[in-house]
């Protein structure tokens, strides 16, 4: 059983997440079928953002459908896969736009680029293994 | 202190087996996978150790001489196994492997009473991956096997409650001895073996303890003191306490304990964390004295030692992974107990909903924080322990092979002619096998900053010896007392690798620079 306030914050998250899928599925058909130039927004557009954004889009449809009371954790750990789509996908653009969320926390803790991507990493596989904690959980309550 | 209670944990019977398995693959496939015998150089002062048994195995009287800040007993040991087994620079470095793999065992053996199986892979695999460990394991350096054995000895003189075992007593202070004899920084083990015996014995009985302790400690030190060349307590002692008191009022950020060097392993720290937040419950109290007591003393010193260097970060590694795998075992355990009971079929859970006592995920407060830990640290562990371990396994992969260098080979082509050879770049007289003068194999910066030598000693000490082959690496030293003058006079430069001119005496005939690379070049057809 969980508090009303989880499940309103958990919304929020999924639908944060969901409108960041979608913003860079826009940003990459955008630059594809009209005139804006890439990196519209901040957000690159290459294969890897359209992927990134496709798998948030998905991720936050499921995360709304879930009935877990994991889903908080869960939520949070997406917003961290955003972040390390964001990253991949600037990585692969050469993109010179910071991650939004990392950058200025970088510099204020004066932590190193390559401490940011293994920061990046943790995050990744943190999201992964908080997925698959929760997907056991479910599986049994099946 | 609330009621302490025991958690119940399965002991560990196969641990031995378990152990007996592991360690000896990750061993084999280190030393099998870095060229431990024909790399340059693996670590920072490797090269001074090497040359250090080098001298000691061929010339042990001309050794007496030679200044040496640290106890003898690794270049004794070391010098004695290449009369066994030959001049190769493998023997210390798997010495530091081997003595990594000690430590790992030690530590496991501090939790072992209360811990299970998981917790001894979870202390092998945060020790072994720390920031600086996989370096130092591969290095002919002391400071890992002098905290490793006086680890051991910790672990030898640790066994739970019940009767005084003096032997365990005798052989701990024989085991500390020896790694104070490796290098003294093994002593930092001291306050917390003595909060171990007095949590594990009471204080009149930790008394009696530490004085069979003491002949086991006294025995050892005076039979190495015996043993080895020298005894000077000016290099022993003094010399670190002069550049101590020379860094302190210095601004020399280069010198100083920097936090970021703890951080570099946050899942070790993040572990640690929860492993004294939870581990107060139910880990025995000589074991727990004993970790707090070593963070302690590891901090005291941070911040008192100059110079810090950053392989001293050894020192916070044995308490913090002795905590971090209590709680990441505890976290891991309890994590996976969540996911292996539905919600849907948990009474439990739906009456703590029900009063009110639920926490973030509508478990309890530590189930929510057990859940939301053991992903972060494992995942912590992945981003930064283990391309920690690829990224130092990959440098002494690709590091410098002795015998495909140019410098090195000329080196050895006069190494039959050489008595003696000054290398400002040590490791290169160890991969030639030639020895450096004994007053100067040991040439820190830490010697010049305490006063103990000028550059213009270093000048006249060359010229004083006057060594067949002398290789400047680029250094503003030796120089001063006409060195230059005399150095162009007396010897030739034959050879060049980048900052590094190999000089020869001329006595030696040996050929100019462009001779030499002319030589070369013909030799590969060009």
């Amino acid at each position: 059983m969980e508090s009303r306030s989880h499940r309103v914050g958990l919304k929020a998250a999924a639908v944060l997440v969901g409108l960041l899928g979608a913003l860079k599925i826009y940003g990459v058909v955008a630059h594809q079928v009209g005139n804006i130039p890439d990196g519209v927004l901040g957000i690159p557009t290459n294969g890897l953002a359209l992927g990134a954004g496709l798998i948030e889009l998905g991720l936050s449809v499921l995360m709304l459908g879930l009935l877990s009371p994991i889903r908080s954790a869960q939520g949070l750990s997406m917003w961290g896969f955003c972040l390390v789509c964001w990253r991949v996908a600037h990585a692969w653009s050469g993109s010179a736009v910071a991650c939004p969320c990392l950058g200025p926390a970088r510099q204020w803790l004066g932590l190193s680029a390559a401490t940011e991507e293994r920061l990046l990493l943790s995050i990744a596989v943190w999201w992964l293994l908080v997925g698959l904690l929760a997907w056991a959980r479910e599986q049994l309550c099946r | 202190m609330g009621k302490r209670t025991i958690m119940p944990m399965s002991r560990p019977a196969g641990a031995g087996l378990l152990w007996a398995l592991v360690v000896p693959v990750i061993f084999a496939a280190v030393a099998l996978q870095c060229p431990l015998n024909s790399a340059l150089k693996v670590g920072g002062d490797d090269g001074y150790e090497l040359n250090k048994a080098l001298l000691v195995s061929r010339d042990p009287q001309a050794a007496v001489r030679m200044w040496n800040d640290q106890p003898w007993l690794h270049t004794l040991l070391t010098a004695q196994l290449f009369k066994w087994v030959g001049e190769q620079a493998a023997v210390p470095r798997l010495f530091s492997l081997v003595s990594a793999m000690a430590l790992v065992v030690a530590v496991g053996h501090l939790i072992r009473k209360d811990c299970g199986r998981l917790e001894l892979m979870l202390v092998g695999a945060l020790l072994l991956s720390a920031w600086n460990v996989p370096g130092l394991a591969m290095a002919a350096m002391l400071e890992l096997p002098a905290i490793a054995w006086a680890v051991v000895a910790a672990a030898v003189a640790y066994w739970g409650y019940g009767p005084v075992r003096w032997w365990r007593l005798v052989l701990c202070g024989a085991a500390v001895g020896a790694a104070s004899q490796i290098k003294w920084t093994a002593m930092i083990v001291m306050p917390a073996l003595v909060v171990m015996l007095v949590c594990q014995l009471g204080w009149r009985k930790a008394a009696w303890a530490l004085v069979l302790w003491l002949v086991g400690f006294g025995a050892v030190v005076a039979a190495i003191a015996v043993w080895s060349p020298s005894f000077d307590p000016e290099q022993l002692f003094l010399s670190h306490l002069k550049a101590n008191m020379a860094l302190q009022g210095a601004d020399c950020a280069a010198a100083r304990f920097r936090f970021d060097t703890v951080l570099q392993n946050p899942a070790m720290v993040v572990a640690a964390g929860l492993g004294i937040w939870r581990g107060w419950k139910w880990v025995s109290p000589p074991a727990m004295g004993f970790g707090l007591t070593f963070l302690t003393t590891a901090a005291a010193v941070a911040v008192a030692q100059r110079p810090w260097w950053d392989y001293y970060v050894l020192h916070f590694y044995v308490p913090l992974a002795m905590f971090g795998a209590v709680g990441a075992g505890w976290a891991i355990r309890a994590a996976l107990r969540f996911a292996a009971e539905a919600a849907c079929s948990r009474p439990k859970a739906d009456a703590a909903a029900a009063s009110g006592a639920v926490g973030l995920l509508g478990a309890g407060h530590g189930t929510a924080v057990a859940v939301l830990a053991a992903p972060a640290i494992v995942a912590l562990w992945v981003g930064f322990s283990v391309l920690n371990v690829v990224s130092e396994l990959a440098m002494a992969r690709s590091a410098k092979r002795a015998d495909q260098m140019d410098i090195v080979r000329a080196m050895r082509e006069f190494a039959p002619q050489t008595r003696w050879c000054f290398a400002a770049a040590h490791e290169y007289a160890f991969a030639a096998r030639v020895l450096i003068p004994p007053e100067l194999v040991v040439l820190p910066w830490k010697r010049f900053l305490s006063g103990n030598i000028t550059k213009q000693d270093v000048a006249q000490m060359v010229m004083r010896y006057e060594p067949e082959q002398i290789l400047l690496a680029g250094y503003d030293w030796p120089k001063g007392a006409g060195f230059e003058s005399w150095l162009t006079n007396t010897y030739v430069l034959t050879d060049r690798d980048g900052l590094r001119e190999l000089w020869v005496k001329r006595s030696l005939n040996p050929p100019e620079l462009g001779t030499r690379t002319e030589m070369r070049l013909r030799a590969l057809g060009l």
